[in-house]
């Protein structure tokens, strides 16, 4: 049998309570380890979007399978497992007294034993290069050192699919790249909602431009970002100046 | 944008190093609160018990190399219970006795958690309390207080500077009328944050109940005993043989 697509939703409709369609007709299908870029204007759907994937908010029409698996009640925990969420504030992720017992609580959910936690708390903390951090409170570490540690609250679960909520914002430059070193040494299959294209063309090969609740776009990145009419029409813009092929030279550099 | 609120403060000494730092939490929780309920039962007059724990108290104070000034700043606390008391010699029998015996406890519960908390840092103290069976859902609700005072602090900070920036000085009364819209400002922040924690914390597997054991376990080590002997031993003496 042949992998499982990482996930895939198909014709899936949400609205809000307040009657906003932020999913209307949605389907994507995300292949195994594949790195995708998800963009669009502010109110597309995209945080809608991101909810869907580990079970937080479920289609009121079309269906959501992660791994090969319907995403449903019996499943739920384990698709909260295989999907990993980064959301945009790292406060709202670091709620626990101190970074291991942060990093711990997802493994804990999990039921394993003391020794495994700690196992899988040193790993996450190393991946993200904050080893050492553990017994510190999330609030003597600076932004950028937060945003890792967020990270590695979901790689101590060993997700499948890192889903990543605008991943750049907020960080420094220094911080922004140091994050996307990170992003790009882990063999997950990655999927980034961001406004920050140029980060999106150095870290994704597929991009997927959403717009009023569906998708509109899908193509390889550099594609999609030198077309500057189909960025236009969708309030997407590159930095003045700028030119994707910069950073797909840089990309293609070993 | 660590912030300049008065917690930090109190983190950096309890962060320290010394021999009272190092004890474990329960044992200073024990033996700190066992100190204070001696205190407090202590009839009226009976000045030696007082001076005996105090001077146990101010022992434990310099072994931590607790900054003076640290300590009489987090004093401030039991001004307005120390006022409560003054009223006593105008109102009671005996009354400058019993306002001096009620000045004295109070200071003695006061100083007694000052060095409980500038000793232990926050998650260790948690972590005590909860070794001793507080209720889980207590330590949770402070936990979570504790960590998100000072995201708060730091967006009221933010907040501030910004009315400043914009021409605010608190100095005009009618200025005061601002406050109104930050608290409310602050309070729909915070539920917003509360429903975006929750959804991080469903995200990684909550079900219902914060999983135990995610500390570094608490040992107890052979000065804990001591501590705690030695404690014991010098209030039962203070208790029972002095009064």
């Amino acid at each position: 049998m042949s992998v499982p697509p990482a996930f895939e939703l198909d014709d899936v409709h949400f609205a809000y309570p307040d009657g906003h369609a932020a999913l209307d007709g949605f389907s994507l299908r995300v292949e195994d380890g594949e790195r995708v870029a998800v963009l669009g204007p502010n109110g597309a759907g995209k945080s809608t979007f991101c909810l869907h994937l580990n079970g937080i908010l479920t289609p009121q029409q079309g269906s959501v399978r992660v791994c090969g698996e319907p995403v449903d009640r019996k499943t739920l925990q384990e698709v909260r497992r295989r999907v990993g969420v980064v959301f945009q504030d790292p406060d709202d992720m670091l709620f626990m007294p101190t970074v291991a017992q942060d990093v711990g609580f997802g493994p804990a959910n999990l039921g394993l034993s003391k020794e495994e936690i700690r196992v899988r708390v040193e790993g996450a903390l190393a991946m993200v290069g904050m080893s050492g951090a553990g017994e510190r409170p999330p609030h003597y570490l600076s932004f950028g050192q937060r945003k890792r540690v967020a990270t590695a609250t979901v790689l101590s679960m060993e997700p499948d699919v890192l889903v990543l909520d605008e991943p750049s914002s907020n960080l420094d430059p220094r911080g922004r790249r140091e994050f996307g070193e990170i992003l790009g040494s882990l063999r997950q299959t990655l999927v980034m909602v961001t406004h920050d294209l140029p980060y999106a063309l150095q870290l994704c090969d597929r991009a997927v431009i959403i717009d009023a609740g569906r998708v509109v776009t899908d193509g390889p990145i550099r594609d999609v970002l030198v077309d500057d009419e189909l960025l236009q029409a969708h309030d997407l813009e590159l930095p003045v100046g700028f030119h994707p092929d910069a950073i797909w030279a840089a990309r293609a550099r070993p | 944008m660590g912030g300049t609120h008065g917690g930090a403060d109190l983190e950096s000494v309890a962060a320290g190093h010394s021999p009272v730092h190092r004890l474990d939490p329960r044992v200073k929780i024990v033996g700190l609160i066992g100190l204070v309920v001696v205190a407090v039962t202590t009839p009226t007059g009976a000045w030696l018990v007082f001076a005996s724990v105090l001077a146990a108290l101010f022992v434990l104070a310099a072994a931590a190399r607790l900054p003076p000034l640290h300590v009489v700043r987090r004093m401030n606390v039991e001004i307005p219970f120390l006022l409560a008391a003054a009223i006593l010699p105008f109102t009671a029998e005996d009354g400058v006795r019993l306002a001096i015996t009620v000045g004295a406890k109070i200071t003695i519960g006061v100083l007694a958690m000052i060095i409980l908390s500038s000793t232990t840092p926050f998650p260790r103290l948690l972590q005590g309390f909860a070794a001793l069976r507080a209720p889980a859902l207590l330590l949770g609700i402070v936990s979570f207080m504790w960590r998100y005072l000072h995201v708060l602090a730091d967006e009221v900070a933010r907040m501030k500077t910004a009315r400043e920036a914009r021409g605010y000085s608190a100095s005009w009364i009618w200025q005061a009328a601002s406050g109104g819209p930050l608290i409310a400002t602050l309070f729909l922040r915070a539920l917003g944050r509360g429903e975006r924690v929750y959804l991080a914390m469903l995200s990684r597997g909550y079900a219902g109940s914060i999983p135990e054991g995610l500390e570094v376990p608490l040992t107890l080590r052979r000065s804990d005993v001591f501590f705690l002997a030695g404690l014991a031993a010098m209030l039962v003496v203070a208790r029972v043989v002095l009064p």
